[in-house]
């Protein structure tokens, strides 16, 4: 059984954090067309701060961690991004308070949190074409893989297949959430850049922890 | 439009100061943060409730405008056209509804109430008491959706100065609370925009691209103002023992004497068949880089018009 110490989940959101700010240009371009456009600026703010406060730091436990990742994006973006993404990390961090490390149980609980709190905030439900659309199809990637394996890191590479798979998945919705929802049918055909995003942090992780 | 200098990430901040070293005898900052800040009155003392509003940033007047005595006690907006984030409006409201709770009042964004709810909780966890009221008075926003899926606009400056005239009236918060949300489900708004290159009269239009619910190619101002009272009637459908209170929001490139123009064929459309109590005229938010207005009505029976009550005077309208 492979588990996930404070120190490695700390370095793996750092780089998930490096992954975000190299495709600041992607997600832009993609928001220019169905938003507001300024969801790759505003994830690059927030991941850049990320990087400069779990940088400097050491973690007493994976509950401390996890909560400087999530106030740190909170603080740092403006606008939806920050709060949907903040929560991704604050919602589940009570259940690990005390822990220095993480089973591929404790990794899927944690997501799960997440995935509910912003289904909760964000009065969203699967299909609005939002980074919901990439979450759950990739908390389910990690419970079947789970069937398969006691492994945490196999887990978190399963966790990005699923996100990607949701990423595909949102071509076909038209927005009904956030501010491109007044693009509708515009909408169509292309991915969500929230999911995306989401996307690419679990990627970012899963290269770290699998040393790819 | 704003001028996008290098601090950006301190719009809110840079503007905040500035006002408050413009008008200390109004106006005092209290938060700061990348992307955010707040504002409040100088002169509020915690002996109720405090009254938090907030937005995107670069708005006018919409927000920190409305932060006078009779209206709202502070303001937090963030970078423009971004919601506060929730932290700043979490400090807010430990700063100034330390003693007695917070009434959050804002439009319905998704940015705005994933982070007033992300703060109340925050606050409640402190044991804070505290209270949300969104307000949807775009009528041509969300259609053929639920009335509580429409967007705010302007009919939020009358629901700030009920919140106020609720708090100097002793109510609790979750009264006021519930009193707002009741007035809220009165209240209509829809923009007109002008566009003289094209001769062309656009309805419902929304500042973030969103196109109109219809338009017209005739560039007459009466017939206009007969199309406007039509569109906002029909979605409020006034009643018995209702009077209307109608505020004409001159948008950013409208000339002065054209808001008292439209306001005065307004104004005569409308006691064609209602009672008109009050008629303002003045630049409530000018978020749009347009000619043109946005026009709000709010159907008042005699209970909410006790708490329309009172003249407040801000350093640029009157309510």
């Amino acid at each position: 059984m492979r588990t996930l110490q404070v120190a490695q989940l700390q370095a793996a959101l750092i780089a998930a954090g490096g992954l975000i700010i190299e495709s600041e240009p992607l997600l832009t371009e993609l928001d220019t067309a169905i938003g507001d456009g300024d969801h790759g600026i505003s994830m690059r703010a927030g991941f850049s701060a990320l990087r400069e406060a779990l940088g400097n730091n050491q973690y007493e436990d994976i509950y401390a961690l996890m909560r400087d990742a999530g106030l740190t994006l909170v603080k740092t973006m403006g606008g939806a991004s920050g709060v949907i993404f903040g929560t991704l990390f604050i919602a589940g961090y009570e259940g690990v308070r005390g822990r220095r490390d993480m089973d591929a149980d404790a990794l899927i609980a944690f997501f799960e949190a997440g995935a509910a709190s912003i289904a909760k905030r964000g009065r969203t439900e699967p299909g609005d074409k939002t980074m919901l659309d990439a979450l759950l199809p990739a908390v389910e990637a990690m419970r079947q893989q789970r069937l398969e394996t006691d492994d945490a890191g196999l887990v978190l590479q399963a966790a990005y297949a699923g996100a990607l798979q949701g990423v595909e998945n949102t071509k076909a919705m038209i927005s009904r959430k956030g501010r491109s929802k007044n693009f509708r049918e515009k909408t169509l055909g292309l991915p969500d850049p929230g999911a995306i995003s989401l996307s690419l942090i679990f990627k970012g992780m899963s290269d770290s922890v699998n040393g790819l | 439009m704003i001028w996008n200098t290098s601090r950006m990430d301190y719009f809110a901040a840079d503007f905040f100061q500035g006002m408050g070293l413009a008008m200390p005898e109004r106006y005092r900052p209290i938060v700061a943060t990348k992307n955010a800040g707040a504002i409040m009155r100088s002169d509020f003392e915690a002996e109720r409730f405090a009254i938090i509003i907030s937005g995107g940033g670069g708005n006018g007047p919409l927000f920190p405008g409305y932060v006078s005595r009779g209206l709202a006690d502070a303001a937090v907006i963030g970078a423009p056209f971004a919601a506060p984030n929730a932290y700043t409006l979490y400090e807010t409201g430990k700063q100034v509804g330390l003693e007695k709770g917070v009434l959050f009042l804002y439009n319905n964004f998704a940015g705005d109430y994933l982070n007033n709810d992300m703060a109340a909780e925050f606050l409640q966890m402190d044991g804070i008491p505290v209270e949300s009221v969104l307000v949807t008075d775009d009528i041509a926003s969300a259609v053929g959706e639920e009335r509580s899926a429409r967007c705010g606009r302007c009919g939020i400056a009358y629901l700030i100065k009920m919140a106020a005239n609720c708090a100097e009236a002793g109510m609790s918060l979750s009264e006021t609370a519930q009193a707002l949300r009741w007035a809220n489900l009165r209240l209509g708004t829809l923009s007109v925009y002008v566009d003289f290159q094209r001769n062309c009269i656009s309805y419902g239009a929304g500042f973030s691209g969103e196109g109109a619910v219809c338009s017209a190619s005739h560039m007459d101002m009466p017939m206009c103002a007969k199309e406007t009272c039509r569109m906002l009637l029909s979605d409020l459908e006034p009643r018995r023992g209702e009077r209307l209170y109608v505020l004409v929001n001159r948008l950013r490139n409208t000339s002065y004497a054209d808001g008292y123009i439209f306001a005065n064929l307004l104004h005569g459309e409308l006691t064609q068949t209602h009672s008109v109590a009050q008629i303002r005229v003045g630049n409530f938010s000018n978020i749009e880089d347009v000619y043109g207005f946005s026009v709000t009505i709010l159907c008042a029976d005699a209970e909410q018009e006790r708490l329309l009550a009172g003249t407040c005077y801000t350093d640029g309208f009157i309510l």
